[in-house]
């Protein structure tokens, strides 16, 4: 007989007991600070696994394209929809002399749009939505010129549920799905294409992104750095006692990837509410008069099978976090940029709004996420100046923490792991 | 007696003509100009433009949803629905913050692309 597995805490009392490989001491955060670290993850870690960059929704017919402009990868990847509905992405280079193929004004900005060709503006050369060349401008120069040699190089892409990874890694074997592994498997099939208000914002901040990463690792921080934002939570962390509403639900870790479930009752007024919350009967978790969807949640959300459960946040390796909650479903893409500096991009997909009055109050429930996650953002510039001081080597996880221990790890581990293979081939070669 | 109409502006609906000198500075359709704009107003500025819309918000936001979601509104609607946009981004300045920024958040915002 199956039986369903629900997540529970270890009886000790401690989510870390259930890891005992995970550790419980100091961590070092060279991670955070060493240029040579920062080259080591780019080349062993972003170069070499499946990297999420944006939904199916963004190609929405044949010959759609957009660019991304990613500058850990060292690389413009070019994504688009082929004749046969397939996605494809590419190097964004035109393969006669190098030219950057698809661009608007300045060759470092994303564009996005329709072309049932590619076009290379330098000498006119003409590519299909395969990258295979339609035909080179005058023929009559070419020598010794074998067209089939001439692509533009192809990226490994593939799509899980409307998701769009690709993998600079051309040896790779593994699926997205298997690289994803159970927590994937676990919210496979979530009616991720009905959320499709979309509302989308970015920044560059002058921190590492695990960073901010880990600052979506943990609620513990909530009572302290949202005090203004989140008045019942803080009233409640003055007792040094667990806490019902930061507390997760469960942690859980899965080779690479963690997620961790998140108490957050129904939208409702409180002696809290704003004014402007009032009028529009919303607030930063959505309308109040919000029902719980009907259709059951695939096994793998609210592990812990909840009462009183909010949100799921999983945090795929290395830099993709995918967050569930009664709205809909929202993504977190962080993008370094430098060993101290990292582009944050926050994709939001709800409800279609039937009503203008459901638009409006939705237009308040994603202005306030702007302002907690410029709060969630507040420490992090000053923390990265001080991180890079060298005045401290180790930071302290406590087992609320234990996300933040193990994206660490892992990134650290992954990194050695790697570096020492390397180190064997050339050994043996 | 004049009619109405030869006076009204086209730029609110006829209920909310007394609010007309507010759309030039305050109806912003771009989400992210909003947001600018909160960030580049002063508090008495911010705390003016609340004063005056919010105690007709909810008259505002009634006579809004009278049209269907999935038409485009009236150019006059679409103001007061922009303005309406606007006093949520101010909100938040006014009633939360107190200031223009988010508590703490030097000069970092967020860039919304939709
Ligand atoms: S570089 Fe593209 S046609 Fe010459
Ligand atoms: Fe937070």
């Amino acid at each position: 007989m199956s039986q369903e597995r629900i997540l529970m805490k270890p009886e000790s009392g401690k989510w870390t007991d259930a890891y005992p490989h995970l550790g419980r001491g100091p961590i070092s955060l060279d991670d955070c600070v060493s240029p040579e670290f920062y080259e080591k993850e780019k080349q062993y870690i972003f170069k070499k696994n499946w990297l999420y960059v944006g939904r199916t929704e963004r190609l929405p017919t044949i010959g759609s394209y957009f660019t991304r402009e990613l500058e850990i990868l060292d690389t413009s990847v070019l994504v688009l929809r082929d004749q046969d509905n397939n996605v494809h992405a590419f190097h964004n280079m035109c393969p006669h002399r190098g030219n950057k193929l698809v661009w608007k004004d300045d060759p470092f900005v994303e564009t996005e749009g329709t072309s049932s060709r590619l076009y290379c503006r330098f000498h006119g050369w003409r590519y299909d939505l395969n990258g295979n060349l339609i035909k080179p401008s005058r023929q009559d120069l070419l020598l010794d010129f074998e067209p089939e040699k001439c692509k533009v190089p192809p990226i490994q892409c593939e799509v899980w549920n409307g998701f769009i990874f690709i993998n600079l890694d051309a040896d790779n074997k593994q699926t997205v799905a298997d690289f994803l592994g159970d927590f994937a498997r676990g919210i496979d099939g979530f009616p991720f294409a009905k959320y499709s208000q979309t509302y989308k914002f970015k920044a560059e901040l002058k921190c590492n992104w695990k960073i901010f990463m880990d600052g979506f690792a943990e609620s513990y921080h909530g009572p302290y750095l949202h005090a203004g934002t989140f008045g019942a939570l803080s009233a409640l962390a003055k007792l040094d006692a667990p806490n019902p509403y930061t507390d997760a639900l469960g942690y859980e870790l899965k080779g690479l990837h963690r997620m961790f479930s998140f108490y957050g009752e129904p939208s409702k007024e409180t002696p809290y509410s704003l004014p402007i919350e009032k009028l529009l009967q919303a607030g930063a978790a959505g309308p109040w008069n919000k029902r719980v969807e009907p259709v059951p949640l695939p096994p793998g959300l609210n592990p812990t099978r909840s009462e009183t459960y909010g949100f799921d946040s999983f945090q795929f390796f290395p830099n993709f976090v995918l967050i569930f909650s009664a709205s809909g479903f929202t993504t977190h893409a962080h993008w370094p940029t430098g060993p101290h500096s990292h582009i944050v991009e926050v994709d939001m997909y709800y409800h279609p709004p039937s009503t203008h009055q459901e638009r409006i109050a939705q237009e308040l429930t994603v202005s306030y996420l702007n302002d907690v996650i410029l709060e969630d953002a507040s420490p992090l510039e000053g923390m990265q100046a001080m991180l890079n001081s060298g005045a401290i080597k180790e930071f302290h996880a406590n087992d609320e923490e234990i996300l933040i221990r193990h994206l660490h790890k892992t990134v650290q581990d992954y990194v050695a792991n790697a570096e020492s293979e390397q180190n064997n081939e050339h050994k043996t070669a | 007696m004049q009619k109405a109409s030869k006076t009204m502006s086209t730029k609110l609906p006829e209920a909310f003509q007394d609010l007309v000198y507010l759309v030039d500075e305050w109806a912003i359709a771009d989400g992210h100009q909003r947001y600018l704009k909160r960030v580049n107003s002063t508090m008495d500025e911010m705390k003016a433009f609340y004063d005056a819309l919010f105690p007709r918000a909810a008259e505002a936001i009634e006579h809004i949803n009278q049209f269907d979601y999935q038409l485009a509104l009236p150019a006059d609607t679409e103001n007061l629905r922009n303005l309406l946009y606007s006093l949520i981004t101010v909100s938040l300045a006014v009633e939360l913050w107190r200031q223009p920024r988010v508590r703490n958040s030097a000069n970092i915002i967020l860039t919304r692309l939709c």
